[in-house]
């Protein structure tokens, strides 16, 4: 049906938001070359429901910023300077290969990104591995969720939501944990909403009174920072009180005994003390868990951005498996991911550790596959995170040349100074973007790229579904597809470097990125092409094109070694950084409903008259105490720096927490952050630092 | 209470303390678990909330529009602008008995007067008690009979299968308009597989003409709580909202009263009892709406099915009664059904141009003229049957038509709750029926399309027609389009007067 | 479950037992007009343009589930005129410029709204609402289908940040506490813009390029 129109659109087309996880299908309706109106495409994953960014938050595409010409900058100081794409590809691969030839392959660093394309992410991990022979490769979901890919890989040997967006009506409770769905997944939010309305149980386990909190049949409302403990003792009470599944723990776990040992203090009591929550409560949440016919788990940053984010998952994991609620409808583990295409930057490989499909760069063999599948030998040194790799900047051996893809590490990464400080250090440094951004005038080089709505190929939504963009114009300017130009990138470098042919960088258009991919893992992608996605809705595992792809995982296994999952020790560990003395707040940082990551896009947008201005939640108590007025300007000051921030006092914070969006680069929260990490994942400590808050 | 606290009777609380305040429909929504949204439609919806300051109202019903009623509002506004007091008129107090009736208002509270006349304007304008008040029907309205007398004592409770079928022998119907069989419903609500039942007694009575329930609540409540308590234990409900037409303060109280009364001695026992004030509008009698409006929601007919009996009030099995009919189920109980089949009583309200208006126990099949006469008519030409949602019938002609279930329907025509609004030769029928279909347009909720956009033009096309354009043929097809398309009664018999008009009286309309 | 046969039209339609009329008729290819219903939204029954005849009573399609052995006739003379009847007031009282489908149905059905003489509602009158940096409001183009707020609140958002107002023909859609949106509770999913059927709701920056030129 034709929505009522004011305006005859020249055309109207089908594509996927480039915001959240969530992967919206939108019908992009076009006049005069602007995008005026947006519509649900209809049908998965968002069955004709969108949020404000998806539908009214594309006015990036046409904003002024928008790069439409590459860049240089001959020498350090000197001023950029537009060029032709020759030679601004001819200057960068130059001064790459030059860094790789005097200092080691490893002396570079390729930043992925989780908005950028499967296809894109594929050659940029290949441009790393095949072109240059590093392993060093990342992309931001270090900074959302390593901490559950690391838990959910060992423990149950794959990293994605194991439920789809369809099962939600299907569960009889859900526990969101860490994870302000209605703001961050509001079209999930929603989903989620409706089905407590309809009769669900939504158990919410979160400090702040966020969104679905409200809606929540049960409101843990825990200290930040003792989630291990909650669900360690939910889990322990479980086995305690025989309400766990005894079977399916016999069946199909192990490391129960090395488990039960570690939470051995977890009483209901001490979790009572630990947690803030009443006993009675995580008693209840365990019970109705754990009897559920089918009960989901979801969680997002709140669970992951800790000094201690593996283990927190780890809890999850193990609640899960101690209550069987796993491998049914509706009934598993499910991070929230926050990037549009941030699962299938993973997927793509885009990370120091894993090819392609996951596929482990430890493992010799594996190597020997991608050596064979690329004609170049394959490095054996192991790759580093880009938490590491920014931290080694200005060290002996450390990284001396980064290529950023669709990434702005002055916004995203923690303690934003030294990050700073770190890339005026290198020796070279290409952007490669839609926009300026905070990142932009450190660079040598800048890459013009086009937009979501200005290429073809896939992303993969947060339930694993892959899904086809489709062009709505020509890029801006002499902008090009991020595929156009990393194809031309490997060409050079293949070719400066020796390694491998350069024929093997000759890709006539994504299509033929994404044929690569499929040979090259077949179990998930084999039965996945652009001709399918053009009329199909496929995820992954789809290894065969008469399959739509799987829905539930782990219905009859586990990807681990055993086949079974893996219960393990999830230890309790408060965060890095204690508030008290001078900074006696505890600062948590994340995402609101207007804005999404660095806000490079939404705040390009009309997004930004909606929510102008950093505005930093306090709980009434405290503004009391600090004498903080709603609605005045304030200071928010912790041990690395400080930033200005209008206070929104309200009973969303939990007395002694306030909480900053990220999304702000001039008053970035992340310059308050503590560079403190997971030891596992490497994920920074983005939830908890010490702050203090002083009138402005 | 197995639900939350309730939404309109928390407004009310803070509409004693004054004019309605976000923060005060904030606070109630949270108490109710409702949202805020559907507060403030509530509160937007019924009329109560949105009182302020002092109006003076004539209250305009089928009789007095067929009197005086043109030049009483004349006079009313003619007062009122020079007293610097808001006018307008409320649609029929169950008055009809008494004669033109005017309403006070002060904010949430009113008085009312009946009956006043022009004399009684004046007075009111001087700052005097314009005319007798009218808090109470007065008891003698009613003569005698089974419903009218007091209620025997109340009887012990005969056990499901026993009271169903007592109530099946004697014949017994639903007593609010529609006369559906009270024993199928009773079954239909006991063989309902829930932990919560309810009953809901109907006692929104805003029909106009009909004032047999008012009567039955100020002066029998007892009998109406015997039989709900009874209908209770039968279905295996476990609470009792008595819905009481939120403008009957007189009748609020004395339910209320009933129920403390009757709770006391026991025979509540195990019983959930409450009263409820009404929201105020004709579409609350409509037994969804009405839960709805228990509900805290727009009083707004639901879809059916489901039926009440199956999803009812928070969507358990519920029993909606008349309050008539559960006082006949008392004394069916009470008497045994030979008795009341022998009998056949029925309440009538009948008024207008009779001798002695008021509530008439007659027994069913009674014939038209009887009934008239038992009042003291004089030379009726035409009796609006039912009430508004009622038809016109022609006299001689229907004179001997039994006043019971089937006859008057399989002519087209039903004694609905049993309104007889009688009308000798001198009265304007047109003017009757301006002033219904003026009630409809009025009383709309606002839901469906039909209704809400056909009644305001049912009743330009009535008032032109009047006035001598006459459009039969769109009158024809809105007539046909509310009644076919309406989605409750209230759309549906919007039409029915005008049509019998058209129909049976060819003579005034030429 | 086993499927349920019903005729429609004359046509057998073997509908799955869950099915409204309305899906049983549009498996077997017969069109039947609707103005409220919306499929996601879970709105139904307001409007009753879709009423059909099922053995001599009419029954909204949209709301209606099929019954074995059920009869049904989308067209008959009396369902089309209470279809010409509802579109004449509805296109009467508001302004649905926009709205092709309905005009489409008006041709079909030979509405023709100037016969009921002036509009009476008020409708007609509203003014625009523009109080967000998203939509605009245009209540003059509103019939009350309700979609928006079974997109605001049940159907979809669970926000509720709209709500019905008024009574009968005065009624209409306001918000909560007819605060501005914002204040309201509104987080500017659009989902009320999505589904309304008429163009009462529309993006600013479609206003914008129909004006010309861009913002
Ligand atoms: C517009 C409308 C108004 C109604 N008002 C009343 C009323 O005031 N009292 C009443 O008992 N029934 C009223 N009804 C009928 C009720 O919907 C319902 O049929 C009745 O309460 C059932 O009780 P009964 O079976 O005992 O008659 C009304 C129906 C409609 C359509
Ligand atoms: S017929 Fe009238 S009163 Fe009944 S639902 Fe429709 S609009 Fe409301
Ligand atoms: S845009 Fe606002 S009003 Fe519309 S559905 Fe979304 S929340 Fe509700
Ligand atoms: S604004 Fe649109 S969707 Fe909402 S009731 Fe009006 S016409 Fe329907
Ligand atoms: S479409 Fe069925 S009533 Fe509106």
């Amino acid at each position: 049906m034709t929505p009522p129109l004011r305006l005859e659109p020249d055309r109207v087309v089908s594509t996927v938001c480039p915001y959240c996880g969530v992967g919206c299908r939108v019908d992009l309706y076009v006049k005069n070359e602007r995008v005026y109106r947006v519509m649900a495409h209809g049908g998965p994953p968002n069955y004709g429901a969108l949020c404000v960014k998806g539908r009214f938050g594309l006015g990036f595409l046409h904003h002024p910023d928008r790069l439409t010409t590459p860049l240089i900058r001959r020498r350090k100081g000197g001023e950029l300077e537009p060029v032709g794409w020759r030679e601004a590809l001819d200057f960068a691969a130059e001064r790459l290969a030059w860094v790789a030839a005097k200092h080691g392959p490893d002396s570079l660093y390729f930043i992925s990104s989780a908005k950028a394309t499967n296809e894109a992410n594929y050659l940029m991990q290949k441009l790393a591995r095949a072109a240059v022979g590093t392993h060093n490769v990342d992309h931001c979901a270090r900074l959302c969720h390593s901490s559950s890919t690391a838990a959910l890989s060992r423990s149950l040997g794959s990293a994605a939501m194991s439920n789809t967006i369809e099962e939600i009506p299907l569960s009889d409770v859900i526990l969101v944990t860490g994870s302000n769905t209605v703001e961050t997944h509001p079209v999930i939010g929603a989903m989620i909403k409706k089905a407590a309305r309809n009769g669900a149980y939504l158990i919410v386990a979160d400090p702040r009174r966020v969104g679905l909190a409200e809606s929540a049949h049960l409101w843990l409302r825990l200290k930040p920072g003792s989630d291990p403990v909650l669900f360690g003792a939910m889990a322990r009470w479980l086995v305690e009180s025989g309400h766990y599944d005894r079977a399916f723990v016999e069946e199909r776990a192990e490391g129960f005994d090395e488990w039960w040992a570690s939470v051995r203090e977890y009483t209901l009591e001490f979790a009572e003390s630990a947690t803030g929550v009443p006993a009675e409560k995580i008693r209840a949440a365990a019970e109705r868990y754990a009897a559920a016919g089918a009960a989901a788990i979801y969680w997002a940053m709140g669970i992951t951005q800790h000094s201690h984010g593996v283990a927190n998952v780890q809890a999850l994991v193990n609640l899960a498996v101690l209550a069987g609620q796993l491998g049914k409808p509706g009934s598993g583990l499910n991070p929230l991911r926050g990037q549009n295409n941030v699962q299938g930057a993973g997927d793509m490989g885009a990370l120091p550790n894993v090819y392609p499909g996951y596929q482990p760069t430890a493992n010799a063999a594996v190597r020997e596959r991608w050596g064979r599948l690329w004609g170049t030998p394959q490095p054996e040194t192991a790759g580093i995170t880009m938490t590491e790799a920014l931290e080694s900047i200005g060290r002996p051996g450390g990284v001396r040349a980064v290529y950023l893809m669709g990434e702005d590490p002055v916004t995203s990464e923690p303690y934003q100074e030294h990050v700073r400080a770190a890339l005026a250090q290198l020796d070279f440094l290409v952007v490669q973007d839609i926009l300026k951004n905070e990142t932009y005038p450190y660079a040598d080089v800048v890459l013009p790229a086009a937009s979501f709505a200005e290429k073809n190929g896939t992303f993969t939504n947060t339930d694993r579904r892959v899904q086809l963009l489709r062009p709505v114009f020509e890029p801006p300017g002499r902008a090009r597809p991020d595929v156009w130009i990393l194809a031309r990138m490997g060409t050079r470098l293949a070719r400066l470097l020796n390694r491998g042919s350069a024929a093997s960088w000759e890709y006539p258009n994504a299509a033929a990125v994404w044929e690569e991919v499929r040979r090259a893992a077949p179990e998930m992608f084999g039965g996945i092409s652009h001709a399918r996605l053009e009329h199909e809705n496929l995820r992954w595992p789809c290894a065969s094109e008469s399959s739509p792809g799987v829905s539930v995982l782990f219905t009859d296994g586990f990807a681990t070694p055993s086949g079974r999952a893996r219960l393990l020790p999830a230890p309790w560990n408060p965060p890095a950084e204690q508030p008290g003395g001078e900074y006696p707040l505890l600062l948590s940082t994340g995402r609101v409903l207007y804005h999404w990551h660095g806000g490079a896009l939404s705040r390009r947008s009309a997004l930004s008259e909606a929510y102008p201005t950093l505005k930093v939640e306090v709980n009434p108590a405290d503004a009391e105490r600090y004498g903080v007025r709603d609605g005045a300007a304030v200071w928010l000051v912790s041990r690395r720096g400080r930033i200005r921030a209008v206070a929104w006092v309200t009973e969303r914070a939990p007395e002694g927490v306030v909480f900053a969006p990220i999304h702000f680069a001039e008053e970035a929260a992340n310059r308050l952050t503590n560079n403190a990490y997971d030891p596992v994942s490497k994920i920074p400590e983005y939830k908890a630092a010490a702050v203090r808050l002083e009138p402005a | 209470m197995n639900h939350k606290p309730l939404l309109l009777p928390l407004l009310d609380e803070a509409l004693k303390r004054g004019p309605l305040e976000p923060a005060d429909v904030a606070a109630a929504a949270r108490a109710t678990g409702l949202p805020a949204a559907a507060a403030w439609e509530a509160v937007r919806f019924y009329p109560r909330y949105a009182a302020t300051g002092e109006r003076w109202l004539l209250v305009d019903e089928p009789v007095v529009r067929s009197r005086n009623f043109d030049s009483l509002l004349n006079a009313l506004e003619r007062v009122a602008l020079a007293a610097g007091v808001e006018s307008g008129t409320v649609y029929s107090y169950g008055l009809e008995a008494l004669g033109p009736a005017l309403v006070v208002e002060q904010g949430a509270e009113r008085r009312v007067y009946a009956p006043v006349d022009e004399a009684s304007l004046e007075r009111l304008a001087a700052g005097a008690e314009p005319g007798p008040a009218a808090g109470l029907l007065p008891r003698e309205l009613a003569g005698g009979g089974w419903l009218l007398e007091d209620p025997p004592p109340p009887p012990q409770f005969p056990g499901a299968g026993e009271l169903i079928a007592s109530a099946r022998a004697a014949g017994l119907r639903g007593l609010g308009g529609a006369h559906f069989p009270v024993w199928r419903k009773l079954e239909a609500v006991r063989a309902q597989d829930a932990a919560e039942k309810y009953v809901v007694v109907n006692g929104d009575e805003s029909e106009p003409g009909n004032f047999k329930d008012r009567w039955l609540m100020e002066h029998n409540p007892r009998l109406v709580w015997t039989g709900a308590a009874l209908a209770a234990r039968a279905v295996g409900a476990s609470e009792i909202v008595f819905y009481v037409r939120g403008e009957y303060e007189g009748a609020l109280e004395r339910v209320e009263a009933a129920r403390r009364e009757l709770a006391a001695s026991g025979y509540l026992d195990g019983l959930e009892t409450s009263t409820f004030r009404g929201g105020g509008l004709y579409i609350c009698g409509e037994e969804s709406a009405l839960l709805e409006s228990i509900e805290g929601k727009r009083a707004e007919p639901r879809l059916k099915p489901p039926y009440p009996a199956e999803a009812g009030l928070f969507g358990k099995p519920t029993l909606v009664n008349n309050v008539e009919t559960l006082a006949h189920l008392a004394l069916v109980a009470s008497h045994g059904a030979d008795a009341y089949r022998e009998r056949r009583p029925k309440l009538f309200s009948i008024s207008g141009d009779v001798a002695k208006p008021g509530v008439y126990e007659l027994a069913l099949g009674t014939t038209l003229e009887e009934a008239l006469a038992a009042a003291g008519a004089g030379r009726a030409r035409a009796v609006l049957l039912g009430g508004a949602a009622g038809t016109f019938l022609k006299l001689p002609d229907a004179a001997g038509l039994p006043l019971d279930f089937e006859a008057p329907r399989a002519q087209g025509d039903s004694i609905g709750p049993g309104a007889l609004m009688v009308f000798d030769e001198t009265r304007d029928l047109w003017a009757v029926a301006e002033g219904v279909s003026a009630f409809f347009a009025h009383e709309s909720c606002g839901k469906c399309f039909p209704c809400s956009l056909g009644t305001p033009h049912l009743h330009r096309l009535v008032w032109n027609w009047r006035r001598g354009q006459r459009r039969p043929e769109l009158l024809h097809e809105l007539a046909q389009a509310l009644e076919q398309g309406s989605l409750c009664g209230l759309g549906q018999a919007a039409p029915w007067a005008v049509r019998s008009l058209l129909e049976r009286f060819v003579e005034v309309n030429r | 479950m086993s499927r349920v046969a019903v005729v429609i039209d004359g046509l057998l339609v073997q509908a799955e037992p869950d099915w409204t009329v309305l899906e049983a008729a549009r498996s077997a290819g017969v069109e039947i007009p609707t103005l409220c219903h919306h499929e996601r939204t879970g709105t139904e029954g307001i409007c009753r343009l879709c009423m059909v005849e099922v053995a001599g009573r009419m029954e909204p399609a949209c709301a209606t589930r099929v019954r074995p052995g059920m009869v049904v006739n989308t067209r008959g003379a009396a369902v089309e005129q209470l279809r010409r009847t509802v579109l004449e007031l509805v296109a009467l009282e508001t302004n649905v410029e926009y709205d092709d489908e309905l005009s489409g149905w008006m041709e079909e059905y030979g509405a023709d709204p100037t016969r009921w003489g002036e509009p009476l509602a008020g409708r007609r009158q509203r003014k625009p609402l523009a109080d967000n940096p998203f939509f605009v409001r245009e209540y003059d183009k509103c019939y009350n289908c309700r979609r928006c707020l079974d997109a605001c609140g049940e159907g979809i958002q669970g926000v509720w940040a709209l709500a019905f107002t008024g009574r009968g023909a005065e009624a209409g859609v306001t918000t909560t506490f007819d605060l501005e949106l914002a204040e309201a509770g509104c987080i500017f999913c659009g989902n009320c813009v999505e589904v309304c059927p008429t163009g009462a709701l529309v993006p600013l920056e479609e206003l914008r390029a129909a004006k010309g030129g861009p913002s």
